[in-house]
Parts: C-alpha cells; sequence; structure tokens
C-alpha cells in the first residue's frame, strides 16, 4: 500500500500482509503519517533503499523504516545490515518490529545498529497503542541530522 | 660411779656381735681345777692317814709298855710268891714262866722296829729283863734248895735293883713315847685341819664353777631361745609368703631315697617305712597355695589330694620330666618351663614355672617346688599377635603384587611368592641380592630405592622387571620406608605392580577414547543441529504461530469497530470471544516460550537479598491491586545466592498466586517467611485464600496444569512449573500445602549464599542481558544511540 500523494514518509517491511494492513491502520489512525510505502520482503526495501530503484528524492522525506525480521528473499537483519553500510542510509532510523522475543534476534538487531526493537503484541488493542506511540514518537518526536533549523 | 650407773641387765643380754663362749671351756677348767683340788686332798689325806697310823702305833706302843710292865709285875709277883712259899704250898698265882712278858716284849719289838732311839732302848731293856729273869730264877733255886735266907737276900738287893732298872728303862720309853704321841697328834691335827680347809676351799671352787656354769647354760638357752624365735618368724614371713604371694606356689613332696632320682618303688619304700599305703601318702603330696588354686579353679584342700601332673592339659606337652631330671643330675640349681594346664572349668591356663628342687634336712625326702606365673592372658595375646603377624605374612604372601624389602645396602632382605613368580627365581636365590639387577635399567632402579630413602617415598615409578626366562614385565614401582618402633629406617618396601595389562588396558582405552571423542563430537553436533532445529522451532513458533494470532484478533478488532453498527450484540459477542481466545492462546504460547528459555539461559550466579526481592515484587503486584484489602508481611528472609532475574520469577509467581487465589477474601492475609535450615534456606508464601485439595498436590507443578477453572481463575499453569524449573536449576525444592478454601502455603528451598558457592552448576557463560521486561512482551526497548 502506497501513498504517492506526498513525497514517503515511512517505509514498512512486512511479509506478513495482514500484520502489515494492521500496522497501517494503527499509524494512518494517529493522523501523524501520510506517505507509508509497504515492502513485502527485504529484497525490495533494499532495492528501494539502497538498489537501483533509489532516487534521490525518496528518502527525502523519509523518517523511519519499520522492519520485520523474518522475510522471504533477504531477511531482516541483513536489510539492517546494508542500510547501515550504505553512506547514504547508515542514519536512517530503524526499528524492527517482529514477533520474536529471542534473546539473540534482539542482540543482534541493536549490534547492526537498530534504533529499538519493538515485539508485536498478539492482543490488537495493545498492538495498535504501540505502533501509534512508536509512529508519534518518531515521526513527530524525533529529530534527525539535518532537519535542525 | 657411771659403771656403776648401768643398768644390770645389759649384762645378760647376749651380745649379738660377741661369739658365745664354748661352754667346754669353762667345763674343762671346772674339771682341771676339781682334779687339782682332788689330788691336793688325796695327798692330805695321805698325809693325814700316815699320821695317823703313826699316832696309833704310838698309842700301841704306850699300851704295849704297860703289858710289858704289868706282865714284868705279874712275873715278878708270882717268883716273889714262890719264894715265899715253899714247895707244898699252892700259890693261887702259879708260876709259868716269862710267856707274858716275852709276848709283849716281842709286841713292843715290832712296835718300835722304826723308831730307831726306841729300838736301842729296846735292846737295853730285853738285857735288863733277861739278867731280872735270871736273878728271879736263881732266886727260886734258892728257896727251893731251902736256902731261903740266901734267896731273900739275894731278891732284896740284886732282884730289887734290877726291877728297878727295867722300870726305869720301861719309864724312859714310855715318856719317849707320850712324846712322840704328844707331837704326832698335834701333827695329825695339824693335818687334819689342812685337809678341811682344803675341802673348803675345794667346796667354794666347785660352787663357783657351778655358779659360772649355770651362767654360762643360762646364756646357751637364751640364744638358743633366740634363734629358735628366729627360726619362728622366718617360718610365720614364709608362711605368709606362700599363703599371700599372688604367684602360684606348689609343694610336691617327691620322697626320694635313691640317690638317683625317685622312683615308684621309693615312694612304696617310704609309704611302707612310715607306715601309709602309696596311695595316703600320696594325698600329703601337694601343697599348694591360694594362688594356684584360683589359678585353677580348685580349692587348696582339693588339690592336696591332686598331684600337679594330674591338672596337665592332656592335649599340650608336658614338661615336667625334662625339667624334674634336669634338676636331679644336679646339672641346673632349678629349672624353668611353660607348661599348659587345665582349669576346673575345662579352659587351658598357660603357666610360666620355675622348677627348684629342695632335699629335706631330716628325712632326705625330696621336695619340688613350683612356682607358677599365670601366662595365659600372654600366652592368649601372644596367640592373637601370631594369629596377627600369620595373618599379615598371608595377606604378604597372597598379594598379586610383588613384594619385596630392601635393606639400606640395596639389597633384597625378603619377597613374596608374587615375586618369586615374577622373577622366575626361589626365594634364596633372590635375598641378598641387589634389587636392581631384576631390571632392565638396573641405575634407574636404583635411583628409584635410593630416592624412597631420601624422599620416604616414591611412587607410580615406570621399570620394566627381566624374569629369569628373559620374558620383561612392565612395572610401576611403589616404594616407601618403613621404620622400627624407635622410628628408625629400616629398609625399604617395595611393590611392583605388573602393569602390563594395564598398559593393554590404556591402549585400547586411548582408542575407545579417540573413538568415544569422535562419538561424541558426532553427537554434539547432531544435538547442537537438534538445539538449532529446536531454536527454529521456537522461533517460529514465537514468530509465526503468534502472527496469526495477532490476525484474528485484529481483523476481529477491526470488524467490531468497523462493521459495529451491521453487527447485533450475538455477533459483537461471538466477535469477542474470537479475540479471548486468541488472546488466550497468544498467552499460552509466550509462557511455553519463557518455559524453553528457562532450560536454555545460563545462570547468573551472585549473592541476592531474597527479602529486598520478595518485598519488591509484593510491592509491584500490590499496587496493581489497590482496590483489594491485602495484608502482606514478610518475615526476615535469610540470602541466597543465585540467578536473581529468575529468583524474581519466582517471587513473581508464588506471590502472585497468592493474590489471586485470596481474592475472594474481604481482607487476604499473604505472609513471607523464611529461615536457614542446615545447609539450605526455607522460604514460604502464604495466603488464605481458595487453596486446593492436597489429591491434586502432585499436579500442581504440571506444565499447563491447572487446579481451578479458568472462569474461577484465569492463568495458563505455567507459573508453577516454571518456578519448580528455577529452583531445581539453584539445587533447590519446591512443594505446596493447602486445603480447599483453606489457603495454601507454598514452600521452597535454596541453597544458603555460602553453600551454593560449590554447586557445580555455576556458570560463568557469556552475558546475555536479562531483562524481565522480556516476560511481559509488552514493553518498548528504546535505543539511546543518537545519529551522528
Amino acid at each position: 500500500m502506497t501513498h504517492h500523494n506526498s513525497p514517503l514518509e515511512l517505509l514498512l517491511v512486512e511479509d506478513n500482509p495482514a500484520d502489515a494492513e494492521l500496522t497501517i491502520d494503527a499509524l494512518l489512525a494517529t493522523g501523524l503519517v501520510n506517505a507509508v510505502q509497504w515492502v513485502k520482503d527485504g529484497a525490495e526495501a533494499l532495492e528501494l533503499l539502497v538498489g537501483s530503484k533509489r532516487q534521490s528524492t525518496t528518502l527525502l522525506n523519509l523518517k523511519l523504516v519499520l522492519l520485520d525480521l523474518r522475510l522471504p528473499r533477504v531477511d531482516g537483519l541483513e536489510v539492517l545490515k546494508r542500510i547501515r553500510a550504505d553512506e547514504t542510509t547508515r542514519l536512517m532510523p530503524v526499528v524492527v518490529l517482529t514477533s520474536s522475543q529471542e534473546e539473540s534476534d534482539l542482540v543482534r538487531a541493536y549490534n547492526l545498529g537498530a534504533n529499538s526493537y519493538l515485539v508485536k503484541p498478539v492482543e490488537s488493542e495493545a498492538f495498535m497503542k504501540s505502533v501509534a506511540e512508536l509512529g508519534l514518537y518518531w515521526m513527530l518526536l524525533n529529530k534527525l541530522p539535518g532537519t535542525t533549523q | 660411779m657411771q659403771q656403776a650407773e648401768r643398768p644390770a641387765h645389759a649384762i645378760a643380754i647376749p651380745q649379738k656381735s660377741s661369739r658365745p663362749l664354748n661352754p667346754l671351756i669353762p667345763l674343762a677348767a671346772a674339771g682341771a681345777l676339781a682334779l687339782v683340788a682332788w689330788g691336793f686332798a688325796w695327798r692330805q689325806t695321805q698325809d693325814t692317814f700316815n699320821e695317823a697310823i703313826r699316832t696309833s702305833r704310838s698309842q700301841a706302843v704306850l699300851v704295849s709298855l704297860s703289858d710289858v710292865e704289868r706282865g714284868l709285875l705279874q712275873s715278878d709277883l708270882r717268883a716273889m710268891a714262890s719264894i715265899v712259899n715253899p714247895a707244898g704250898y699252892v700259890s693261887p698265882i702259879p708260876w709259868s714262866g716269862y710267856d707274858l712278858e716275852e709276848r709283849s716284849l716281842e709286841e713292843l719289838k715290832s712296835l718300835t722296829d722304826e723308831n730307831r732311839v726306841q729300838k736301842a732302848r729296846w735292846s737295853q731293856l730285853r738285857l735288863a729283863v733277861t739278867s731280872h729273869q735270871r736273878l728271879l730264877e736263881r732266886s727260886i733255886q734258892l728257896a727251893e734248895g731251902s736256902n731261903g735266907e740266901a734267896s731273900r737276900r739275894l731278891l732284896t738287893t740284886q732282884i730289887n735293883s734290877s726291877l728297878a732298872l727295867i722300870l726305869g728303862q720301861l719309864r724312859a720309853m714310855t715318856r719317849d713315847e707320850q712324846q712322840l704321841l704328844l707331837s704326832r697328834s698335834s701333827h695329825l691335827n695339824q693335818q687334819r685341819q689342812r685337809l678341811q680347809l682344803l675341802q673348803a676351799l675345794s667346796m667354794v671352787t666347785m660352787l663357783v664353777l657351778v655358779i659360772v656354769n649355770l651362767g654360762l647354760i643360762r646364756r646357751e638357752r637364751q640364744a638358743r631361745a633366740a634363734t629358735l624365735g628366729a627360726l619362728i618368724s622366718s617360718e610365720e614371713r614364709f608362711r605368709y609368703l606362700f599363703d599371700n604371694a599372688s604367684v602360684g606356689m606348689a609343694m610336691t613332696k617327691l620322697a626320694a631315697i635313691n640317690p638317683g632320682g625317685p622312683t615308684l618303688d621309693d615312694n612304696k619304700a617310704l609309704a611302707t617305712m612310715l607306715g601309709y599305703s602309696t596311695e595316703e601318702l600320696g594325698e600329703q603330696q601337694l601343697e599348694a597355695n591360694e594362688a594356684v588354686a584360683t589359678m585353677l579353679g580348685y580349692s587348696r584342700e582339693e588339690l592336696k589330694a591332686l598331684s600337679l601332673e594330674s591338672l596337665c592339659d592332656p592335649q599340650e606337652p608336658k614338661g615336667h620330666a625334662a625339667g624334674l631330671a634336669s634338676l636331679l643330675d644336679g646339672s641346673k640349681p632349678s629349672a624353668r618351663l611353660v607348661q599348659c594346664y587345665r582349669h576346673r572349668n575345662g579352659q587351658k591356663v598357660w603357666v610360666d614355672e620355675g622348677l627348684v628342687l629342695r632335699r629335706n634336712s631330716k628325712d632326705a625326702s625330696l621336695e619340688l617346688i613350683t612356682i607358677m606365673l599365670n601366662i595365659t592372658a600372654l600366652k592368649t595375646e601372644e596367640q592373637a599377635l601370631l594369629e596377627k603377624v600369620h595373618y599379615t605374612r598371608s595377606l604378604i604372601e597372597t598379594s598379586i603384587d610383588p613384594l619385596v624389602t630392601i635393606s639400606p645396602a640395596g639389597t633384597i632382605e625378603d619377597v613374596n611368592e608374587a615375586t618369586v613368580q615374577a622373577t622366575g627365581l626361589p626365594r634364596g636365590a633372590l635375598q641378598g641380592r641387589d634389587f636392581a639387577d631384576f631390571f632392565t635399567e638396573p641405575e634407574r632402579a636404583r635411583q628409584g630405592y635410593q630416592n624412597a630413602f631420601q624422599q620416604g617415598s616414591v611412587r607410580d615409578y615406570p621399570l620394566t622387571l627381566r624374569h629369569v626366562s628373559g620374558s620383561l614385565m612392565p612395572v610401576l614401582y611403589n616404594a616407601s620406608t618403613y621404620r622400627n618402633g624407635q622410628g628408625e629406617v629400616l629398609g625399604v618396601y617395595a611393590a611392583a605392580r605388573d602393569i602390563s595389562q594395564v598398559q593393554q588396558m590404556e591402549e585400547k582405552l586411548r582408542s575407545l577414547n579417540t573413538e568415544l571423542e569422535e562419538r561424541v563430537q558426532q553427537r554434539t553436533e547432531d544435538l547442537t543441529e537438534v538445539n538449532q532445529e529446536l531454536e527454529a522451532f521456537a522461533y517460529s513458533v514465537s514468530h509465526d504461530l503468534r502472527a496469526p494470532l495477532r490476525a484474528v484478533d485484529g481483523f476481529s478488532h477491526k470488524l467490531l469497530k468497523t462493521y459495529s453498527d451491521q453487527l447485533d450484540d450475538e455477533g459483537r459477542r461471538l466477535l469477542q470471544v474470537v479475540r479471548d481466545n486468541a488472546q488466550r492462546m497468544g498467552q499460552l504460547i509466550d509462557d511455553l516460550l519463557r518455559f524453553s528459555r528457562l532450560g536454555r539461559r545460563e545462570l547468573q550466579i551472585e549473592p541476592v537479598d531474597m527479602e529486598a526481592l520478595a518485598r519488591g515484587v509484593a510491592s509491584d503486584l500490590l499496587a496493581s491491586e489497590s482496590e483489594r484489602r491485602i495484608e502482606f508481611s514478610c518475615g526476615k528472609l535469610p540470602e541466597a545466592k543465585g540467578d536473581a532475574a529468575m529468583l524474581r520469577e519466582v517471587w513473581v509467581n508464588l506471590i502472585g498466586n497468592a493474590i489471586k487465589f485470596s481474592r475472594d477474601r474481604p481482607v487476604a492475609h499473604i505472609t513471607v517467611a523464611g529461615e536457614p535450615q542446615g545447609s539450605e534456606a526455607i522460604y514460604s508464601v502464604q495466603d488464605d485464600g481458595a487453596g486446593f485439595d492436597m489429591a491434586y498436590a502432585d499436579k500442581l507443578f504440571g506444565v499447563f496444569q491447572r487446579l481451578h477453572r479458568q472462569d474461577e481463575f484465569e492463568g495458563t499453569g505455567v507459573g508453577l512449573a516454571l518456578s519448580q524449573r528455577i529452583l531445581h536449576r539453584h539445587q533447590g525444592r519446591i512443594w505446596g500445602e493447602g486445603q480447599p478454601d483453606g489457603g495454601a502455603t507454598f514452600h521452597f528451598t535454596l541453597p544458603l549464599h555460602q553453600a551454593l558457592a560449590a554447586s557445580p552448576t555455576v556458570a560463568a557463560g557469556p552475558t546475555v542481558a536479562a531483562s524481565t521486561t522480556l516476560a511481559t512482551g509488552t514493553t518498548v526497548a528504546a535505543s539511546t544511540t543518537e545519529p551522528a
């Protein structure tokens, strides 16, 4: 689900359509996010962020990448690693949004430079609330280098 | 003065130091004195007797003189008558010649024969008498011839003068003799007086001698009495010694008449001599003291009727005969032997005996004195010691290891059977040889026992022993010095253990080990694979199962929200049921994952302030129960050592349960307590809530096991299982007590702070951040890294 009427603000990398829909629902419900792009696997995400499909305008307004770990083709951690390796995207805020509570995933994610790690609650209200708070924080409150006046 | 004051009895007491005077000496002296006195007396008596004879002779001379005179006068008278009365006239006194005169004169002559003066006088008298007789005869003749006148004249003139001459002669003789008698009488008197004096002296001497002898006899008697007293007291002393000596003493009369030694015949002979039967004599033979009686269990009276010989244990050798023989041939003054007797109760009594033979000075009988010392205890000890020695030796001999003792010089002193087997040499050939010679490397072997001497012991020193056949045996040489009772090193005690089998085994073991290692590695790899699979499974459970649940819940929620106006109440309720179950399944999955993770996580062991932990947990949990009235109390809890995060889980589960199951009480009471008990600490959480039926107590700690219905008390049934797993990993235990509607108490133990340090499960693995927030699954962990 891509909203083209405004420059891309948030990239969602999620292979589960149900989760993606619920996440986008929650984000849009806050009214803070207008332009969300959803990609269904890691390869697609990488193409968009560091690969051939990257356009100079793509990353201009991008404030956050929501990254699932279990992804077809290229998994989330690999995506994170490549983002951090790329000079243009290395400071891009990346929040891991996953079902995994594995300690090893947590540690690896943080080691690769994840900005935050969020476990998706099963309970839908808690999930909505978490995603909404997340959007609020990263879209509105967080400051990025080069955006200060 | 001082001598006079000396007590009189001092003299009477015979001086012990002075030799008693031989009683023969005073007796001989007395005899000699008496002999001398008798000699003097005899001589005096002889003198007196002679003097008396001489006196009586003088008296006889005087009588004879008077007889002569009277006869002369008578014959004169007759002659006168014949003259006066001539023939015819018969005179009353007829003339009968001069017979009387002659006899008297002859008598006088014999009496005066010794006296020279009187003899001379007698001769003159003879002549005078003869001439006088002639005158008378002439006168008679004249008268008868009738010449009377002439005769008368003659008579008156001549005869008268002749007679006067004779008488004068007689008187002179008488006078002389009287004087002689006088002198002799006085001499005799003197002699008698001297004799009396001598007798008196003799008497006095005798008396003195008697007194002296009496004194001597008395002294002798006293001496004898003293000797006898000493003898009696000596006898008493020896009797006392005999009766009361703790050592046994027995005297056996052997009645030896034959100097060659006592025989049965001797006893018979003695019996006949004394008028006893041999049996009777035999009964009197043995006299034993109380110690012997006690030793053998018989009374002294009973022993008299027995002989030591008969009391000997028949099973043991008898040594009396040999001992006695050595005494009888005079080669030894005493004999020593060990004899075994049989106590009345049948037990053996070992006696160390000393035999002494004594010949009775009175009847030449022989008496055997036996000194008996009970050495049964010693003998028993000795026997035990011997058995011990035998036991020890048998241990040494049956040892599989070759054992040797080596002198400081390095020579073999003693070996066991295993050494004989190992070297193939007999004992004799081994003893005295250099120990090092039996090894392939003598220098190393020598170094081995020298090390033992220097350091006290040598352990597992590898050497190779050479059999006489040339075959080799790898051994481990173990040796240590051994000492005598005074602690002096006597030598080295060495054991050479055959390790050929061990070496084979080692080889086998090594290859087995290698094989095993390979297998283990293979298994580890397999296990790692399985673990990875399990992890992948857990991952997929957490990830893949939760996603659909979330979708179920999320879309139900969306449906409820977006299409709520198109749903009636029942529709909304049904959707809510779907949501509830999805959520519950999510909770179950979370708990299950938590439970499985617990087994894999490494413990972070540290001292844990259990009281602070329990109070903190209670405070957190009670904060969300502000609408309830709960009285919580926590006692002083001992400190434990463990993984604080995990132990917190335990408290969360137990206190959480207590809060949950007491929620129907208007005022709930929850009590936490703890105390050290032995090496453990026991903690407990008590509530007064719903409790449980002890019949189902075994289900308390099973995963997903619940004792209450979901609509009574919500829960997944994982909390207690989780707590038990945590405690088991801490070497602790947990158990619960309760009754329906009567509250429940859960106890758990943990090793005390100090005790846990030795636990083998303490691991210091890679640190993994343990966060209790993970368990809730709802907290976002935010990075603090700032963009550059």
